[in-house]
């Protein structure tokens, strides 16, 4: 009898661990629905949408892309908490709004910081400094000298308030002991309308704009750590004597909560997607820079982030005080 | 005579079935509540990867097209906009079609809807690159009047009691304020509750402020939702395009402004069509009636709407400014496509231009015979639909309008909860429609005001920038015009339409 | 005559009532706007104030006026069915999490298309037919959107 039940249970736990394995090289099985905290048309979204236009063809099944902007992404994040733990829902992080925002929304932001689970790393695009193409101010140099000239008259635009562009904005400041007029907008379109239109001098935006705009902004300075292949004549701003690098970076998340299973599961899953020839090709050309920072790397990525972007989060909020 | 070889050239049976099942598809999903323009063209988007680019584009810019002018139908039939942009059309189309006139609306919306939509193709055609410079004109100080404009047809829907109607919109500003500010950074009445995050998101509201009090009264009795069609028998064709022709310039100036307001970036067709419907009721004859069922109300709302598609792309392909919300997912949509945009393209790749062009004005005459038809079908089914049946299958289109576009439960709560507020208030007395208004133009006006006194502060020219720029002052005069002429005007019409009251009573 | 005067009493009622209430929304964006930001405060504290402002006048338009304005439309029909469509309408959107979409919208339509009051007496077919239908209708709109549109809808939490 209980060579019987352990004949049953031994087959039990080899039958379970091929089911197991099966499904580790099946993932996914079905369609999976990434939520994204922006609108479809904006940066975020369309870093989404590269992958769903290659994510059939290599992993055959199906990548539901659901828009839920709000509170400059938010709303969707406050929301990952009540996912499926399952990895088939899984919400698409944007750093460092994601650190940001907790610290200064505090229990208003809807969702804390360990909420946060990034899985994958895959694309980025670095900030940039940019002006009208006709704008009196020609180089980093002018508009350096306009903002000395007389502090806190030289308007720069951004989007919100607290999120990657002011932080830039603050970080650009307090290296160079600045002064100048920051003037939020709703969204990214927006501000380059501002900028566009003449409304404000400066902007502070993301290498994607740089693309899209090529023939009517000119880019000033780019806040990454090295110059970037698609603009090589754009210098950082390091190079220009104020080292300050702000990037903003996109990773799939899952639901606190996830066994590292799936998550290793996810992880793989788009790694593959992203790694694919036509998605990198579409990424580049679109101004973003992919990166590939998988689980459970993911985890040390965002814990560097998080200690990076804490200080200058509380500068954020404290100055508001 | 370029565009017209193309025209010829894209008759090929593949643009045409592309175009055609867009319009379709549009129409469909626009006439559901809640869908919007927006949505559809994000839902169509896997679709259109599927296809080239030029192809993928036409699809996409038609689904938007069907769906702008599809708004209209649960706009006329059940007062529930379809889509933002038709909030406008409820005014006038709701009260036409309770009256019996349903079908004479759908028509006049869908003639309207052609012309407009034409109209904003062409000067996208003919205008773009000089046109997109107008984009260009538009600063926070602008959009700050251009706000204001639009809440003054608050005056022209609260006939009777004009303090009620401004507490109303009051009141919908007020809950334009509740979520994170852009301007400030603060997050205001949300009180850490997960649901009033992302603000009072418009769509939901909208819905709930609208249709769920027609939904609640549409129980109460046993009587038929519409009143049974007097005139039905009579060829509406005929009469609505004598209607449209009889306000020709009411349909001109309104694909006009439409076509203005869909260049100017992220303002897009509520917007367009609040501001024509402005305009067309305050150079209203002393006859017609705005707000209780005049078909000019329709014509203004639907030509406007429609016309933004077209000229919502100038800004769109030029400078890489979304003019209106969709304009933001076909602007994506290109870029996954890797079709370059800016002037380049009209001097390197006018082809595409035209050809898309092209597409579009072929799917957006289609869209006459093939609107007509649905309309005809489907308003013979709501009218002919057992009452058992509307009330719940509004209640349900209700449920998953709201819910539908952002996948969100808390949203299905805010649509009942507004809901019940409008028809509570309503018996007081306070008018629904102002709150919607608040709350679609509250947000423009505060991020203008705010970011025109940053910038006037910094640069030391408050007044300037407010009140010294052309377009501002042109705006300053249609908001005088708006709150000074109506009373002017209309005292004679009303102490007339009194004493023929005493006389009658 | 008396009944007029009661009208008119009722009417000016609720005007005041309406009034009060807004009034009190004023006040508390007044109040609430002192916790905001220089940029985010002006805009509700100016609604707050607009808000005052004119249920004030309203008061006072109220009292003062002598001549009635047009009466408003009469409210027909039985205000227990509308009561009972929102208490519905709640109970219907409480339980959509938990029942999930499919059987809480069958469920609601049924029971909403039996609270519509009927001009024939051939009660129960017409509630089964309308009870088939509102599965149908909800089934085909289920169909729709998850297959179609890839719109999840709410999944059961409850079974």
């Amino acid at each position: 009898m209980r060579l019987i039940v352990k004949g049953c249970l031994v087959s039990l736990a080899i039958f379970s661990a091929i089911s197991a394995s099966s499904s580790v090289n099946a993932f996914p099985e079905k369609s999976v629905r990434l939520t994204v905290g922006f609108g479809p048309g904006g940066p975020s979204g369309i870093a989404a949408r590269f992958m769903q236009k290659r994510f059939t063809a290599v992993t055959g099944q199906e990548l539901i892309i659901i828009n839920k902007p709000g509170a400059g992404g938010a709303k969707a994040w406050s929301q990952i908490k009540k996912d499926k733990k399952d990895g088939y829902e899984l919400t698409l992080l944007n750093f460092p709004h994601t650190v940001l925002q907790p610290i200064a929304r505090g229990k208003n932001a809807g969702y804390s910081y360990e909420d946060i689970q990034p899985v994958l790393y895959y694309t980025s695009v670095p900030q940039v400094l940019a002006v009208r193409k006709d704008s009196p101010i020609k180089t980093f140099k002018d508009l350096v000298s306009a903002i000395k000239a007389k502090p806190g008259s030289v308007t720069i635009g951004g989007t919100g308030i607290g999120g990657s562009n002011h932080s830039a904005f603050y970080k650009f400041n307090k290296v160079g002991g600045f002064k100048a007029a920051y003037v939020p907008f709703k969204d990214t379109s927006s501000t380059i309308a501002g900028l566009k239109s003449g409304s404000t001098d400066a902007a502070w935006t993301f290498t994607t704009q740089g693309v899209k705009d090529g023939d009517s902004i000119r880019l000033l300075a780019i806040a990454s750590d090295k110059r970037m292949s698609l603009f090589p004549e754009l210098p950082t701003l390091t190079e220009l004597g104020y080292p300050v690098v702000d990037v903003a970076y996109w990773s799939i998340g899952v639901p606190p909560g996830t066994t590292s299973n799936i998550r290793q599961k996810v992880s793989d899953a788009f790694q593959k997607v992203v790694n694919d020839a036509s998605v990198k090709a579409d990424m580049s050309k679109g101004g973003y820079q992919p990166i590939l920072i998988p689980y459970p790397k993911s985890n040390e990525f965002k814990a560097r982030l998080g200690k990076d972007y804490g200080a200058v989060g509380k500068a954020l909020s404290k100055k508001k005080k | 005579m370029e565009f017209l070889q193309h025209i010829s050239a894209s008759f090929s049976p593949y643009i045409l079935a592309v175009g055609t099942c867009g319009l379709f598809l549009g129409i469909l999903l626009g006439a559901l509540p809640g869908l919007s323009s927006t949505f559809s063209c994000a839902v169509m988007l896997p679709i259109s990867f599927s296809m080239d680019p030029v192809p993928g584009l036409i699809f996409l810019g038609t689904v938007y097209m069907g769906s702008t002018y599809g708004g209209s139908f649960s706009a006329i039939l059940i007062k529930t906009p379809g889509t933002p942009q038709s909030i406008t059309t409820t005014f006038d189309g709701f009260p036409m079609a309770k009256r019996g006139e349903g079908g004479l609306a759908l028509s006049i919306a869908c003639m309207a809807s052609v012309i407009g939509g034409l109209t904003g193709i062409f000067v996208f055609l003919w205008l773009a690159p000089p046109l997109a410079e107008f984009a260009l004109m538009f600063g926070p100080a602008e959009y700050f009047w251009l706000a204001l404009f639009g809440l003054t047809i608050i005056a022209s829907l609260s006939e009777g009691n004009l303090m009620k109607g401004l507490i109303s919109g009051f009141f919908g500003l007020a809950l334009s304020q509740i979520g994170v500010s852009v301007v400030s950074g603060d997050m205001r009445f949300t009180y850490e509750n997960s649901a009033l995050i992302g603000g009072i998101p418009i769509i939901p509201a909208t819905i709930g402020l609208l249709c769920l009090p027609v939904a609640i009264d549409l129980i109460a009795d046993a009587d038929h939702h519409l009143s049974t069609p007097l005139t039905e028998r009579s060829n509406n064709f005929l009469r609505a395009a004598r209607a449209i022709w009889d306000r020709k310039q009411n349909a001109l100036r309104s694909s006009i402004i439409g076509t203005l307001v869909g260049i100017i970036p992220a303002a897009g067709g509520a917007i367009a069509s609040l501001v024509a419907y402005a305009e067309a009721s305050r150079t209203a004859k002393k006859s017609d009636r705005f707000g209780d069922g005049d078909p000019g109300g329709i014509i203004a709302s639907e030509s406007a709407n429609n016309a933004t598609v077209g000229s919502g792309l100038i800004p769109t392909f030029v400078l890489g400014i979304p003019g209106t919300p969709p304009d933001a997912v076909i602007l994506g949509a290109m870029m996954v496509h890797g079709v370059q945009i800016g002037p380049k393209l009209f001097t390197e790749h006018n082809d595409i231009v035209l050809t898309f062009l092209s597409g579009m004005t072929i799917a957006t005459v289609l869209m006459l015979p093939v609107g007509l038809f649905l309309g005809r079908f489907i308003y013979s089914a709501v009218t002919k639909m057992p009452k058992s049946y509307l009330v719940p299958m509004v209640a349900l289109m209700l449920v998953i309008g709201s819910f539908a576009i952002q996948n969100n439960y808390h949203d299905i709560v805010i649509m009942l909860v507004l809901g019940i507020i409008a028809w509570v208030i309503s018996r007081f007395g306070f008018p629904a429609p102002p709150i919607v208004l608040g709350l679609l133009l509250g947000p423009i006006a505060e991020q203008g005001f705010a970011q025109a006194l940053m910038i006037g502060r910094a640069k030391d020219s408050v007044l300037e920038i407010f009140f010294a720029r052309p377009i501002s002052i042109a705006l300053i005069g249609c908001i005088l015009a708006a709150i000074v002429l109506p009373p002017l005007l209309r005292r004679s019409s009303f102490n007339r339409l009194r004493m023929k009251e005493n006389v009658s009573t | 005559m008396f009944q007029l005067k009661m009208n008119i009493a009722g009417k000016r009622a609720k005007n005041i009532l309406g009034s009060l209430t807004f009034g009190m929304l004023g006040t508390f964006m007044l109040y609430a706007a002192q916790d905001f930001e220089s940029a985010g405060r002006v805009t509700p504290a100016f609604i707050g104030c607009g808000l005052l402002f004119l249920s004030v006048l309203l008061i006072i338009v109220e009292f003062s006026k002598s001549e009635l304005l047009p009466p408003p439309t009469a409210i027909t029909g039985s205000l227990v069915r509308r009561s009972l469509f929102i208490a519905l309408m709640v109970i219907w959107v409480v339980a959509l999490p938990y029942l999930g979409f499919v059987v809480a919208g069958c469920l609601a339509f049924a029971i909403i298309s039996a609270a519509v009051p009927k001009n024939s007496n051939k009660t129960s077919t017409n509630f089964a037919l309308n009870t088939v239908a509102g599965v149908l209708t909800t089934i085909g709109f289920w169909v729709v959107l998850t297959a179609f549109l890839k719109v999840p809808l709410p999944e059961a939490t409850f079974f």
